[in-house]
């Protein structure tokens, strides 16, 4: 068991509170570093690190979602709104011969300020109003962006090969390979393949570095006065208003930060394919990232990103794994249950709904998501054999007074 | 700090909920408004507190037109109040509802606080302190850390006048800060009432029904009814003027 003794002030202001948010922190940030490096010493290929870095821009996609909906309180079904702009923009300036790294900060804050100007007539919506506003600006956005001819219209356009970030990664491994004598003894067609993969480790790392600083943000956000004054806007509009919260001007920022996050996870989204069409974020990207955040769990940085573990390696690894799996032993020996469930597996959105089944049993076991399960699991073993079945319930308290009556 | 209102009505269509209501409060009192239920107490409390606007009517702080005031600048006009049926952030902790009320004095742009400047966190520092002082003020310490929503309904209301308090504020309206609260917890509100004026100087605006509490703690009272001024003055003038009595029991009745 532990307990903890705060001395000062900033015990409760610092990050990493005690030994346990270091070693979690330490063990996280190592486990990603070492995931590629892991996936190939496991004998995978570069490209199974696509699943990993799809991971990671959803992490950051959602985050910025949980800006919104989680702390201020907005649903939002336009998070994919952002995720479009942010490509288009970045492509277009990159196009236009900005260099890499002035791309990469200028499309969030370009995006950011498109989401300042698109909350601005929002803000006396009620929240119903609000979420088919944001509906509709993704329908909106979809179309629209097929008439961005300096990008190819709705034909999309070639995605060209990752160089930065991680540039001096991929420079370090060709490097690498050229010094031990690696890329001698390739075909040339071997060659570009590993020049693919050293683009692909930078996509990776790329991403891992931005979700690393966001993380830093996001937690910097919760423990300042303009997080606190966003979670007083969720909880009550008119007692924010009468604190002193001018509640327009928040709404705004809140809708703008989630919009150059938004952008951030365009960008790195654009990389995982060669070629990048309107077609490539539909609402139904949205909708996914509305549920990754409410799976996750409302209210909390860990929430966006659990989710989007769950989804991608449950919906998009799992799944298809023992759909295949399934297939393969049915198509081998024909053992009648064996066929039946190939044959389940085969239905066709059956991946979308068991997902979506399984949001449903997350949501009625555990309203606040994945996150409070890992908490209670959490808090299980830190006070084993102490536990007691009631330390998160949240149960109406009475004074004695009260309870006399 | 003087709040001075004047002639002060609103009316939403054909009603007028607040018709022609005049007072002054003067530094350091603590002025209760009371009246029967529909009286229009709270519209008062909520024009004072610009949610609504006034048809007609003026209001001065200590000189400034608070008709030139938004419902977001009374905080840093230094007015701070209270709910009626408890407006607190549910679900953020005693201390976060209480550094809310900080927010008037918060200097630091949103960007700096994504980056948590080291200037940030020396606010933050004293944000905190301030805090402090009123948690101990309000014994609120064995419920720092909790969520409000598991709190006691008295122990809700206690956090609702911290909270506004912490806002530095120089004039504090109380919307029915007794209602709900047990015989005991109402006489610890007499205390801290007298105390908020004592110890802090702040004046203090309340709407009360509980009239043990009125008697114990206003200098001055209001009594309100259907949106017109009954009575004004000390608490035994007022509840032994007959029209109050009227507006409250019908008159055959005594005096509680």
């Amino acid at each position: 068991m532990k307990f903890l003794f705060k001395a000062s002030y900033d015990d409760d202001i610092k990050l990493l509170k005690h030994s346990g948010y270091w070693r979690a922190a330490v063990f996280w940030a190592l486990f990603s570093l070492a995931l590629p490096v892991l996936i190939l010493a496991l004998g995978g290929t570069p490209s199974d690190l696509i699943k990993p870095i799809h991971i990671l821009v959803l992490a950051i996609c959602a985050s910025g979602l949980m800006v919104l909906t989680g702390f201020t309180g907005i649903v939002s079904l336009g998070q994919g709104v952002f995720f479009l702009l942010g490509a288009y923009i970045f492509h277009s300036l990159l196009k236009a011969g900005l260099p890499w790294y002035g791309a990469f900060v200028l499309t969030p804050l370009v995006s950011g300020f498109l989401g300042y100007l698109i909350a601005r007539p929002t803000l006396r919506m009620s929240s119903l109003i609000l979420a088919i506003f944001t509906l509709l600006l993704m329908l909106f956005t979809e179309q629209a962006m097929k008439y961005w001819f300096y990008l190819g219209g709705g034909n999309g356009f070639q995605v060209p090969r990752l160089v930065a970030p991680g540039n001096w990664f991929a420079h370090a491994l060709m490097w690498g390979a050229e010094q031990t004598g690696y890329l001698d003894g390739l075909e040339p067609r071997e060659r570009r393949i590993f020049a693919r993969s050293a683009s692909t480790f930078a996509l990776y790392y790329g991403a891992l570095f931005s979700l690393f600083v966001l993380i830093w943000v996001m937690n910097n956000l919760m423990r300042s006065s303009f997080g606190r004054i966003l979670i007083a806007i969720r909880d009550s509009e008119v007692s924010a208003r009468s604190m002193g919260v001018n509640i327009e001007h928040y709404k705004s920022l809140a809708f703008a930060l989630a919009g150059s996050i938004g952008a951030l996870a365009g960008i790195f989204f654009s990389y995982e394919g060669n070629w990048f069409a309107p077609e490539n974020v539909n609402i139904v990207l949205s909708i996914t990232l509305l549920l990754i955040v409410v799976l996750g769990g409302l209210g909390s940085i860990h929430g966006a990103i659990i989710g989007s573990v769950a989804y991608v390696v449950l919906r998009l690894m799992l799944f298809p794994e023992l759909t295949e799996y399934f297939n393969n032993w049915a198509s081998e020996s024909g053992g009648a249950i064996v066929k039946a469930l190939a044959w389940f597996f085969n239905i066709g959105g059956l991946g979308d709904i068991l997902f979506a089944v399984l949001v449903l049993l997350v949501l009625f076991t555990e309203p606040l998501g994945l996150y409070a399960r890992w908490r209670k699991t959490e808090a299980f073993f830190q006070t084993f054999p102490f536990y007691r079945a009631g330390t998160f319930k949240r149960q109406r308290s009475y004074s004695k007074t009260e309870r006399l009556k | 700090m003087r709040l001075s209102v004047q002639n002060l009505a609103i009316h939403f269509g054909g009603l007028k909920a607040v018709d022609g209501i005049s007072f002054d409060v003067a530094p350091g009192e603590i002025f209760t408004i009371i009246g029967p239920n529909g009286a229009g107490k709270t519209t008062v409390f909520n024009l004072i507190s610009r949610i609504y606007e006034p048809t007609l009517g003026q209001m001065y702080l200590n000189g400034v037109d608070l008709l030139s005031v938004k419902a977001h600048g009374i905080a840093a006009a230094g007015i701070a109040r209270t709910f009626q049926n408890i407006e607190l952030f549910d679900h953020a902790s005693v201390l976060q509802n209480l550094l809310v009320g900080r927010t008037r004095h918060s200097r630091s742009t949103f960007i700096e606080d994504l980056l948590f400047f080291p200037h940030v966190k020396q606010a933050e520092r004293t944000h905190r302190r301030a805090v402090e002082e009123i948690i101990d003020f309000l014994e609120l310490a064995p419920y720092r850390d909790q969520m409000v929503a598991n709190l006691p309904y008295g122990v809700r209301k206690i956090v609702e006048i911290g909270r506004a308090l912490a806002t530095d504020p120089d004039l504090l309206l109380l919307d029915e800060p007794a209602s709900g609260l047990s015989s005991e917890e109402t006489s610890d509100l007499a205390f801290w009432i007298s105390d908020i004026r004592k110890v802090l100087g702040i004046t203090v605006l309340m709407v009360e029904h509980d009239m043990s509490l009125v008697r114990r703690v206003s200098d001055r009272v209001l009594a309100m009814a259907q949106g017109r001024q009954l009575a004004l003055g000390t608490a035994e003038e007022v509840t032994s003027d007959t029209g109050v009595i009227k507006a409250y029991l019908g008159a055959q009745h005594e005096p509680s």
